[in-house]
């Protein structure tokens, strides 16, 4: 099938889960940093997983454009994971399950299909190795696919960042006319837009692990398969300094309950907690200079990703300049 | 109001440029992809042992303030 055809269906089934997810009002939770703490579904991971599972019945993993199996992991691997978040939001899956899905499944899928082909790094340069190929897998799709869950602590900020993160890619696939490039940016951009129309604040919708999980495979998979992975990278910086202030303060990978919270509220505005042991968090080092409200909270952490999203477009630029992409 | 976040995640961005830019020069000169990933094991663990000492630092400092 035509991209945009498969596009325009897919954008269509992810909208259709959103206004399903809304009118179903299941799934609720609290949005604690609200003065109302009014009731919100926390299933925003079916609109991810509509469009991914509607984009990959549409064009089949033969008409993607890429290696099989590198197209088998980038499809399958956001529905693996989304439809384990998905259980999660409902019953708690234990951490080490979630992490331990999140790295053997594309390893599984690797090893199965085999056909391995090489990766390519801008700066770094070419893996052609398979056991370094399974390795960076393994790498990738664990870290990101749990630092995403990690910093969804505010309305709108992970699928906020999903956008800046989709530029550089969108922006070369064009450049170069590389249509299995395009499709694998629009299976992240397009739900993430949708996502954020509804998440931003005040959110009427939460991402959910099911979205994070899923929004974490999907960003993996195109660090890993687009050829633009280590600007991706840079742009994820955020993600990756919260996920490894949690990890070493907390000793350890832990639930969200299970941690020493890093901020308390106040009439409802977000104070850091300098209790000794608390956790060390991204958003902490937001309101340790001046505690805020979330809105406060939120203009942070979009600062943030742009001011990354802005110096690595500028790399971009002079990368491509250079002919180094 | 986010000066303390903006400087970790400015000071965290360059330092993983420059992590990278090395890792580019190793594989050239190299050409081992198991010296390869062994370079990058020690550029993550000081990456990380640096951002995460200046993230102590950063919210040290500001609670002596407060």
């Amino acid at each position: 099938m035509e991209l945009p055809i498969a596009v325009a269906l897919s954008t269509l089934a992810s909208v259709i889960a959103a206004y399903a997810v809304l009118k179903c009002r299941c799934a609720l939770a609290p949005d604690v940093h609200k003065p109302s703490k009014p009731l919100i579904p926390k299933l925003g991971g079916l609109i991810i997983l509509a469009y991914v599972t509607v984009s990959l019945a549409l064009t089949g993993l033969g008409g993607l454009g890429i290696n099989p199996t590198y197209g088998m992991v980038f499809y399958t691997t956001p529905i693996v994971l989304g439809v384990i978040g998905l259980v999660d939001d409902f019953t708690n899956v234990h951490e080490l399950l979630r992490v331990s899905a999140s790295v053997l499944y594309p390893l599984a899928v690797l090893v199965i299909m085999g056909n391995f082909d090489y990766l390519y790094f801008p700066i770094i340069g070419h893996f052609s190795n398979p056991i370094v190929v399974a390795i960076l897998t393994i790498a990738f799709y664990g870290v990101f696919s749990n630092a995403i869950n990690m910093m969804d602590v505010v309305n709108g900020v992970v699928p906020y960042s999903m956008i800046l993160t989709s530029i550089i890619p969108l922006a070369y696939s064009i450049m170069t006319s590389n249509v299995a490039l395009l499709q694998m940016t629009l299976t992240l951009l397009v739900p993430s837009v949708v996502l954020f129309a509804l998440n931003k604040y005040p959110a009427k919708l939460f991402n959910g692990n099911g979205g994070t999980y899923a929004l974490g495979a999907l960003v993996s998979g195109l660090m890993l398969y687009s050829g633009l992975g280590t600007l991706i990278l840079l742009v994820m910086v955020p993600y990756v300094v919260n996920g490894l202030l949690i990890v070493v303060s907390s000793r350890g990978i832990k639930s969200r309950e299970k941690l020493k919270p890093s901020t308390y509220m106040n009439n409802y505005i977000i104070y850091p907690n300098l209790d000794e042991g608390s956790t060390l968090t991204l958003m902490k080092m937001i309101v340790i200079d001046e505690p805020g409200d979330e809105s406060k909270v939120v203009k942070g952490f979009y600062m943030l990703f742009n001011t990354v999203a802005a110096l690595t477009i500028l790399l971009f630029i002079v990368l491509y300049l250079f002919r180094w992409v | 109001m986010v000066k303390a976040a903006l400087y970790l995640t400015i000071a965290s961005w360059a330092l993983l440029l420059i992590g990278i830019i090395i890792l580019g020069v190793v594989a050239r000169i190299l050409d081992n992809p198991w010296l390869l990933v062994a370079v990058g094991i020690i550029i993550v663990a000081a990456w990380s042992i640096l951002v995460y000492g200046m993230a102590r630092g950063l919210a040290t400092k500001r609670v002596r303030h407060r």
